[in-house]
């Protein structure tokens, strides 16, 4: 088996419009080997998403237009709807970005997680399938009680941790995050954020985070892409990126994020300004 | 579900019969003038001779106890509705107003309950096939029918019934409950009750088709556009499962709200449909009650109603919390 799990060739995504056809995405390729972490930044519109969502053929109203998608070594491209369902969540799965409403609020979390199983003919007796449940949602950090419990009951960060631990039960290959956290507060997208790392080494998935908050990405992923205008500009290890940025969008980016020294000449700036 | 919810609701449910009582007791006492004094003045102004008009008056009031303070009234009054006691009904005269009503009620709960049933049934599957975006072509084009269908009043959809199915046919029976009046239930007896029941009922799903389909699509519309579809449909699964076990299932809640409403509706509502159809349910009896001017008989059909609409609303609420979890939170 190679160690590449996916491989993404010249994907172009476009969505006809009035007046022409936009290009959400523009020629992007990357791949990614077995348990790396890639990570995904740029702005708004820039195309992350449109990426995730063509991964997964989950594009409302957009079309791929050209490229190639590779999973494990088989074209998804032309795969059928039926053998593409079954690939959901089995070999690819994802952590949705609105964690609050992204569970169905009139059943209950053993409910949610088993359907997978159910629509993946994977059968479970009623006790072995509650444990099962139950183990998953202790690697996540979850009382196994919480499969009894309906999401309103649930805090923000459980459900994200309950959502993490549906994107792992049926061990994929490659886990796709959009923003996991960004519905969140700052200590707790932490901790969730670390609980995803964690569950993503233990079963040895690779994963595609997106974010647009460069100080947590710098710290969770090996491999960083960036994104503008529907365009990959720049991709490599998150430390050459970051160390020697070749775009400079990138590089606007870089400097956008806080430091100490240039709060300094912030501050020292204003004051100047300030006085006549 | 929690016992202070139940509690709540029954209180709820008493508070409506209560008040209602309340109200049927003190409407006819503000009109004015006294009941006997009128019958006796409208008999003088024909420029007939009654006897003793002062004595006759007085014995009345003393008779139905309208001399005692209104307090005492209230409270007699009260205690005899709770005994189903609703005095005697004047154009079926030896009937009391409660025969009459319990003769007539299994009828209407009948017609009424099965076919309210169908109609939202049917209409909650059509109106969320309508905006699920995997349904047949065919499916799609129902939605202006429905539209034309929910804009025609149930008495004309009657009448159009009737004449399609019963006079121009001749398939179904022009109206009537039965052809003899059932002994007990074998399986010929319910064939005739529902040979009968047929086209009071059509009309009734017919008129309320179109209204289920469309609130349905309109709730299923803004449910399909919910992050724990997006969700569903990322976690792989079948389409069948999604339809009916994510989207159907909360498109449903604002729905089975509206169902208790129209259960209030739809059991006035009905008189039409009765009076078309010759069904001896409440509606048909209330008709003859209004005709008659039976006041007693009026009274005790707005009684059972309202009674029947507060039952109906307590048993929606009872299993509205197994439907939405977060409800008995509330």
């Amino acid at each position: 088996m190679s160690d590449t799990v996916l491989k993404v060739s010249d994907l172009t995504v476009q969505y006809p419009t009035a007046s022409g056809s936009f290009h959400a995405t523009r020629n992007v390729s990357f791949s990614l080997q077995r348990g790396e972490r890639f990570g995904l930044v740029g702005e708004s519109g820039s195309g992350k998403s449109t990426t995730i969502l063509a991964l997964m053929r989950m594009l409302k109203g957009g079309l791929v237009s050209s490229g190639s998608l590779e999973l494990n070594g088989r074209e998804l491209t032309g795969l059928d709807d039926e053998a593409f369902r079954k690939l959901r969540f089995a070999e690819m799965s994802l952590v949705p970005q609105g964690a609050m409403n992204s569970l169905n609020p009139v059943l209950r979390i053993g409910a949610q997680i088993g359907d997978i199983y159910d629509d993946h003919s994977v059968r479970h007796g009623g006790a072995e399938r509650e444990r099962i449940i139950g183990d998953l949602l202790t690697r996540v950090g979850l009382s196994p009680e919480v499969q009894r419990r309906y999401p309103h009951e649930l805090s923000g960060g459980m459900k994200q941790r309950v959502c993490i631990a549906m994107s792992i039960a049926l061990t994929p290959s490659l886990i796709l995050a959009d923003e996991p956290t960004s519905a969140l507060d700052v200590m707790v997208q932490k901790q969730v954020l670390a609980t995803l790392g964690r569950v993503q080494r233990d079963i040895g998935a690779a994963i595609i985070l997106i974010g647009h908050d460069m100080a947590l990405m710098a710290h969770f992923v090996t491999t960083l892409g960036v994104m503008y205008r529907g365009e990959l500009i720049e991709v490599g290890p998150v430390r050459d990126v970051f160390s020697n940025p070749q775009h400079e969008y990138t590089r606007m980016l870089i400097n956008s994020l806080p430091s100490f020294d240039r709060q300094a000449r912030f501050i020292k700036a204003a004051h100047q300004e300030a006085l006549p | 579900m929690t016992w202070g919810y139940v509690f709540r609701r029954l209180a709820m449910f008493f508070a409506v019969v209560l008040a209602a009582t309340t109200v049927n007791f003190i409407v006819p006492r503000l009109a004015p003038g006294d009941p006997t004094a009128a019958v006796l003045e409208q008999l003088l102004s024909r420029g007939q001779q009654v006897e003793g008009a002062q004595d006759i008056v007085a014995n009345y009031r003393a008779r139905f106890g309208l001399d005692d303070p209104m307090l005492v009234q209230y409270g007699r009054y009260l205690f005899n509705s709770l005994r189903l006691d609703l005095g005697s009904s004047i154009s079926y005269f030896p009937q009391s107003v409660t025969s009459a009503i319990l003769a007539a009620l299994p009828w209407t709960i009948a017609l009424l309950s099965v076919s309210t049933v169908i109609a939202f049934g049917l209409g909650s599957l059509i109106g969320a096939l309508l905006a699920w975006p995997g349904s047949p072509r065919a499916v799609h084009r129902l939605a202006p029918f429905l539209m034309v269908l929910s804009a025609i009043p149930y008495y004309l959809l009657a009448l159009i019934v009737l004449y399609l199915l019963a006079i121009w046919t001749g398939w179904f029976p022009l109206g009537g409950a039965y052809s003899v009046f059932p002994n007990g239930f074998s399986l010929p007896v319910l064939w005739d009750l529902a040979y009968h029941a047929f086209l009071p009922a059509l009309s009734i799903v017919l008129a309320g088709l179109g209204f289920w389909a469309l609130g349905m699509r309109g709730a299923m519309i803004n449910v399909l556009g919910e992050d724990y579809l997006a969700l569903a449909e990322a976690k792989g699964l079948k389409k069948r499962r999604i339809f009916f076990k994510y989207a159907m299932r909360n498109a449903l809640l604002p729905q089975v709200t509206a169902l208790a409403i129209a259960l209030g509706t739809a059991a006035s509502g009905s008189v039409l449909v009765e009076v078309a159809f010759n069904y001896p349910g409440i509606g048909y009896l209330l008709y003859n009650a209004l005709r008659s001017s039976d006041y007693f008989l009026i009274q005790g059909v707005a009684f059972f109603l309202v009674i029947t609409v507060a039952f109906a609303v307590l048993v929606l609420d009872l299993l509205y919390p197994l439907l939405d979890p977060r409800i008995q939170r509330l």
